[in-house]
């Protein structure tokens, strides 16, 4: 997941990399501010976080039989 | 993304013939961790659970497993997991999402894989942890 970085409504510009580390600054946002930031990260993230909803995306895995 | 990380007796237990892991075969399930799990942990027992409380169910998250084949890959698929905190508390903390063969006796509840979530987290009361598997947990095939 590439770094992204967000203006946040005080006009402090912040980093990160998860969507864990985006839920938790949203949830000490007002709704109003939230929507704000979703407009920021919609479309760079697989899915848009609210506060409080951590998701883990499990990449697959080839265990790999070459044929000859 | 959070990598697939295989432990190394799941690829002996599976030409063995312990692990069948189609929807008629057996039961796979996932459980939450705060343990880093090593490589050559075997059985469900080697890695704590976090504890049975406030909607998460402990041991019991059945992904719905499947596998197929298709032109020579073999895909083994699940459905989402979803553990939402319930009933004025939470859950956690947690790191790790644990996969094993529920149905698996010799050696009982043979363990396959696990994810990392990246740091450990605390699930409060009204907030969900989710798995997301997507198109595809394994393959096997070129």
């Amino acid at each position: 997941m590439p770094i992204l970085t967000f203006k946040m409504p005080n006009g402090t510009l912040v980093k990160g990399s998860t969507e864990r580390w985006v839920s938790s600054i949203l949830v000490a946002l007002t709704p109003a501010q939230r929507a704000k930031v979703f407009e920021l990260v919609a479309g760079k993230l697989q899915q848009v976080p609210t506060p409080g909803q951590y998701i883990l995306h499990a990449e697959g895995l080839n265990l790999g039989i070459t044929q000859r | 993304m959070a990598a697939f990380n295989k432990f190394q007796d799941f690829v002996e237990q599976l030409g063995k013939g312990v692990h069948h892991l189609h929807t008629a075969g057996d039961t796979i399930e996932c459980y939450l961790s705060d343990e880093q799990p090593l490589v050559g942990d075997t059985i469900k027992t080697d890695i704590a659970e976090i504890s049975s409380e406030n909607g998460y169910p402990g041991g019991i998250a059945d992904i719905d497993n499947d596998y197929t084949e298709t032109t020579g890959t073999g895909t083994m698929t699940g459905t989402d997991l979803v553990f939402a905190a319930s009933g004025g508390g939470g859950f956690g903390t947690l790191q790790f999402v644990v996969m094993f063969n529920q149905t698996a006796t010799s050696p009982a509840d043979a363990l396959i894989g696990w994810w990392d979530y990246g740091s450990s987290i605390q699930i409060l009361d009204g907030e969900t942890f989710t798995v997301d598997f997507g198109a595809s947990i394994l393959t096997i095939g070129p």
